[in-house]
This record gives structure tokens, C-alpha cells and sequence, in this order.
């Protein structure tokens, strides 16, 4: 997910400025000092000749300047800093309490929570998208989630019952204070075709609407679902599945 | 073995009410998750409701959650769906809901 590159994120130039606000500690210290505190430990000779050495040199010496780095860039760059060639400056301080190398992983950070948030906004995005009342749940719909590293740690029924809330959220359920069901019997009908799926790759869930788990709205004259709409009747209790 | 799901409702109205269940109306469970399947209506109910009155239905049910368990008169909700298509007996039904991706 390239975050920082989506022109519609409104809050994109903010997210590139905190990035480049880090990164311009990382490029100041590496071009006023850098170049030659590496010359003093690493002067050039048949020895330092190593490939890191090399490229730590081409590096430094065209850093970019922080105005003009994209979010790709600064990522590399951190990504030197951590494990790279750049790594020989860590523990440098480079600001008030801050090291080379924290700030690097702060980058990281920032990079990957904007990465969180544009998969939370896309995954409500395609969860919204399933629509199980109303002329358009006619047509059976499916969509499927990529659930996160962290979800897939999780026990997959409770991850399945927390987007199952938020894929079927558009059926109403309280209606002239009697509690009208729906979503149980979607979510469960779901789970089920999930269980027994075997076209999902590992980390997708699929989510289908009414139509396509074989349910449609009752529109029965007179139907105890009208007649609890309309107010006319409560319903006080239901026991299900009481053997005969 | 066949299934019941028992159903206590009032007729808020001052006049008598009219009142068809559907064949295929879902009862589901109160909770998501709790793997013990949700039923319908195995066949259409007429009933007039008395003015003001209290009644228990008794309403005939299949399964439609074939892997789950069964379930064991635990408390549930009406729901707005009924099943898509006609069926027969249990194991059509369960054919039905399996289909499908």
C-alpha cells in the first residue's frame, strides 16, 4: 500500500511533511558530519574498499534534499540507517534525545500506521459495499478482505463475528422496539460457506450478501415481520429448536 | 428427529390480527458465532392473533446450518429473511444452503 503516494488521502501533504521532518535530521547530520566522520574511520585506501563502504559514499553524497524526498525514498533511506549501509551512524545523536537510529525506526512507524489505517478504510470500504436489503441485495454479491498479520494470530470465529457486524451493519435490527434478527443467521450461513470453503487463500476472508447465502427479505402480506414493523405485534420470546 | 422453535407474541392492536409465517422464515440464534445452527419454518402458518392477546406458537423447523450442532431450545430472535427458494424436507434445505461459493 502506497500510502503516501494516494493523492486522494486529504491528509497526504501532512503525512509526507512528518516523514520528511525525520528524515531531514537523518540527511542534515549525514551532510554536515557524515561524509566526514566516515572519511576519518573509513579513509579511502585498498582496504576500506568493502561493497557498503562504496555504497555508503555514492549514498551520502546525493542524499536528496528533504523538500524534494518521496515517501519511497525516505523508507530506503531509514531502511540503510537499520540494515544498511548508513547502519555504522546509529547510535549517532542527531537531535535533542533522538539517535540516528530511532529516528529511522520512527519513520517505520509512522509509515506502517498510515499502511493500517489505509487497509482499516479499505476494508470498511468493501464491507460497505455489501448491501443485504433493498433492490441492490438481490443479486448475489461476495466481496473478500485480506484480514491483518495480527488478526490471523487471533481465533478466525471471533475475527469472522467482529467484520460479520460491520458487513451485515445495514440490517436494521431494533424496529418499533421489537428486536428483529438478521444478522446472526447471515453471519453464521457465512462462517458455515467459509468453513467449508477451500477457494480462499490463507488471510482472505469472504463475505457474501442475502442472495448469495440462499435468504431474501420477507415481503409476505400480513407476515409476522410486517406485522412487528407496523407495530401491531411484539414479540415476547423465541425458543429455538425444541426436539419433538 | 424434527425441530420446534416455540414463539410467544402479543397482538398490541385493539382489534384481531391476521397473521401468516411464512414456509422458510429464519430464526436465528441470539449471538454470532456460537456454531448451533439457525432454522426455518418447515411449512406456512395462518393464525389469527385475539385482540390484545398473548399466544405460544409452536412452529415446525428444519435446520439450515448443516455443520453445527443442533440446537436445544436456547432463546433466538425473529428475522426479516425467509429462504430463496422452495424445499421439500431437511436435507433440501441443507442442499440449498450449501450451494454456492
Amino acid at each position: 500500500v502506497k500510502y503516501g503516494h494516494d493523492e486522494k488521502v486529504p491528509y497526504l501533504s501532512e503525512y509526507l511533511e512528518h516523514l520528511r521532518r525525520l528524515y531531514s535530521l537523518i540527511y542534515r547530520w549525514h551532510r554536515t558530519q557524515g561524509l566526514a566522520e566516515f572519511a576519518r574511520r573509513y579513509p579511502q585506501s585498498a582496504e576500506n574498499n568493502e561493497e557498503w563502504i562504496q555504497k555508503y559514499r555514492e549514498v551520502a553524497a546525493n542524499l536528496l534534499p528533504p523538500d524534494t524526498a518521496t515517501e519511497e525514498y525516505i523508507v530506503k533511506i531509514a531502511h540503510q540507517v537499520l540494515a544498511g549501509c548508513m547502519e555504522w551512524s546509529y547510535c549517532e545523536q542527531i537531535g535533542p534525545d533522538l539517535t540516528m537510529a530511532s529516528a529511522a525506526k520512527q519513520i517505520m512507524h509512522v509509515v506502517r500506521s498510515a499502511e493500517d489505517d489505509k487497509a482499516g478504510a479499505d476494508l470498511e470500504e468493501a464491507l460497505q459495499r455489501l448491501k443485504n436489503t433493498g433492490p441492490e441485495s438481490r443479486e448475489p454479491h461476495i466481496v473478500e478482505v485480506t484480514i491483518s498479520d495480527h488478526q490471523l494470530g487471533s481465533d478466525l470465529v471471533t475475527v469472522h463475528a467482529q467484520l460479520a457486524s460491520r458487513a451485515y451493519g445495514d440490517v436494521a435490527e431494533e424496529i418499533a422496539g421489537t428486536t428483529l434478527g438478521g444478522i446472526v443467521a447471515l453471519a453464521d450461513c457465512n462462517f458455515e460457506k467459509e468453513m467449508n470453503s477451500t477457494a480462499a487463500p490463507r488471510g482472505v476472508l469472504r463475505f457474501r450478501n442475502a442472495a448469495a447465502l440462499h435468504l431474501e427479505v420477507d415481503k409476505t402480506q400480513q407476515s409476522i415481520v410486517e406485522l412487528v414493523k407496523a407495530g401491531a405485534v411484539e414479540i415476547n420470546s423465541v425458543e429455538l429448536g425444541v426436539s419433538q | 428427529m424434527s425441530w420446534t422453535t416455540a414463539v410467544t407474541l402479543t397482538n398490541k392492536r385493539p382489534e384481531d390480527v391476521f397473521c401468516t409465517i411464512p414456509k422458510g422464515l429464519v430464526f436465528e440464534n441470539q449471538t454470532v458465532g456460537t456454531t448451533v445452527q439457525n432454522v426455518a419454518a418447515s411449512r406456512e402458518y395462518k393464525l389469527i392473533i385475539p385482540a390484545g392477546s398473548t399466544m405460544r406458537l409452536t412452529i415446525d423447523v428444519y435446520c439450515i446450518n448443516r455443520p453445527f450442532s443442533p440446537p436445544s431450545g436456547q432463546p433466538g430472535k425473529i428475522t426479516i429473511f425467509k429462504i430463496d427458494r422452495p424445499f421439500a424436507d431437511q436435507d433440501e434445505l441443507w442442499a440449498i444452503m450449501g450451494q454456492g461459493v
